[in-house]
């Protein structure tokens, strides 16, 4: 789990002025929330399955399985 | 009435962005929360409001068929009603759009005497009509799961957007609780929508971020350049409008006239 990536994802989703830094001028906001190396490519590559598995664990599991319909 | 109660509750796409205030009081509410949200961080969001967590998830590891794991599911959160608890049940998206589990447990709680509610939520769809700046009331929309759309004779409204979902698991009969698409189905398809498109027609592979601030996923490709490679497990496929709607002059004209001739004209009975 890497607390900080998660600490931006949730900001992220609180703050649209935020949201436009993100856009337009990402590495002061990685640099501002002291990320990793490796979580800033996860951010720049917008890498959603990568984030998923870094931020799942034991108690929050990633779903292997988004499919829960069945056609008839 | 019996005391245990269901409420089947959505999170969106997004969580906890999606979620609405309804959703959010029952969970914070319940006795215990049943839930299938795939990401992380919206089940830590569900741990922060109520702390009697049970995952669905596993579910899916105890069979290989996916009927057999929905109905699995199903029976879980029938179990809560029946120890005559307050249960919530939260499924990402909408509660009830593409969702097997959850309409089997509102009928069954229903049939058991229970009182069980279904809240509204974003869906995939809702998604769709931000991210591609469409509205449905304009031409219409049409909403397929694919490999039912693939198996049955469905008259295609060349008019109107045709959206075709769980295109993971196109042409998949067998159910398996493994996700991917059979290259026979994609294949039949691509020649069932060539039917009735050109080949070449462009058509959008569409995956709303689940992420915020993330962009979409917006892919557009001439229909007969679809590969398995260009679908994920959440990928919605997209078919916009081919032809202009022909204008119904009859009713047009009756609509008209019977509205110059005053309402008496026109009794319903
Ligand atoms: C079992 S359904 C669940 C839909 C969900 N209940 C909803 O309200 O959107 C899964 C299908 O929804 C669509 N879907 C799910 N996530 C999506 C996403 N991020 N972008 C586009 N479509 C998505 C895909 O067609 C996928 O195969």
């Amino acid at each position: 789990m890497s607390d900080k990536l998660k600490s931006l994802i949730n900001d992220l989703g609180k703050n649209p002025g935020l949201q436009q830094a993100f856009k337009t001028d990402r590495d002061s906001i990685f640099d501002q929330y002291q990320l990793s190396e490796d979580d800033r490519e996860l951010l720049r590559q917008e890498d959603t399955e990568g984030i998923r598995r870094k931020l799942g664990d034991d108690e929050s599991p990633i779903s292997t399985n988004s499919i829960v319909h069945k056609a008839e | 009435m019996p005391d245990g109660r269901l409420t089947v509750v959505g999170t969106g796409l997004i969580t906890p962005q999606h979620i609405t205030q309804e959703a959010k009081r029952h969970i914070e509410l319940a006795d215990r929360v049943y839930h299938l949200v795939p990401d992380p961080l919206g089940i830590s969001f569900l741990r922060s409001l109520n702390s009697n967590l049970v995952y669905l998830g596993d579910c899916y590891q105890k069979t290989d068929n996916r009927a057999k794991t929905y109905s699995m599911m199903a029976q879980r959160i029938l179990q809560g009603v029946r120890e005559e608890l307050n249960v919530v049940a939260v499924f990402y998206g909408h509660p009830g759009v593409f969702v097997s589990p959850s309409h089997q447990a509102i009928k069954q709680a229903r049939k058991e005497g229970y009182d069980a509610t279904m809240l509204p939520g974003v869906s995939a769809e809702s998604c769709l009509y931000a991210d591609l700046d469409i509205d449905p009331g304009k031409l219409g929309a049409q909403n397929y799961e694919a490999t039912y759309f693939l198996c049955h004779k469905i008259n295609i409204n060349l008019s109107a957007p045709l959206t075709l979902w769980q295109l993971g698991v196109v042409g998949d009969l067998s159910f398996s609780t493994k996700i991917k698409p059979s290259a026979t189905g994609l294949y039949l398809l691509k020649q069932k929508l060539m039917k009735h498109y050109p080949d070449t027609f462009e058509v959008i592979l569409y995956e709303t971020a689940i992420i915020p601030a993330f962009a979409p996923r917006i892919k557009r490709k001439p229909l007969e350049d679809i590969q398995l490679d260009d679908i994920n497990e959440v990928t919605t496929l997209y078919l916009p409008e081919y032809i202009a709607a022909q204008k119904d002059d009859y009713f047009c004209t009756e609509l008209e006239t019977k509205t110059n001739q005053g309402e008496k004209s026109c009794q319903i009975n």
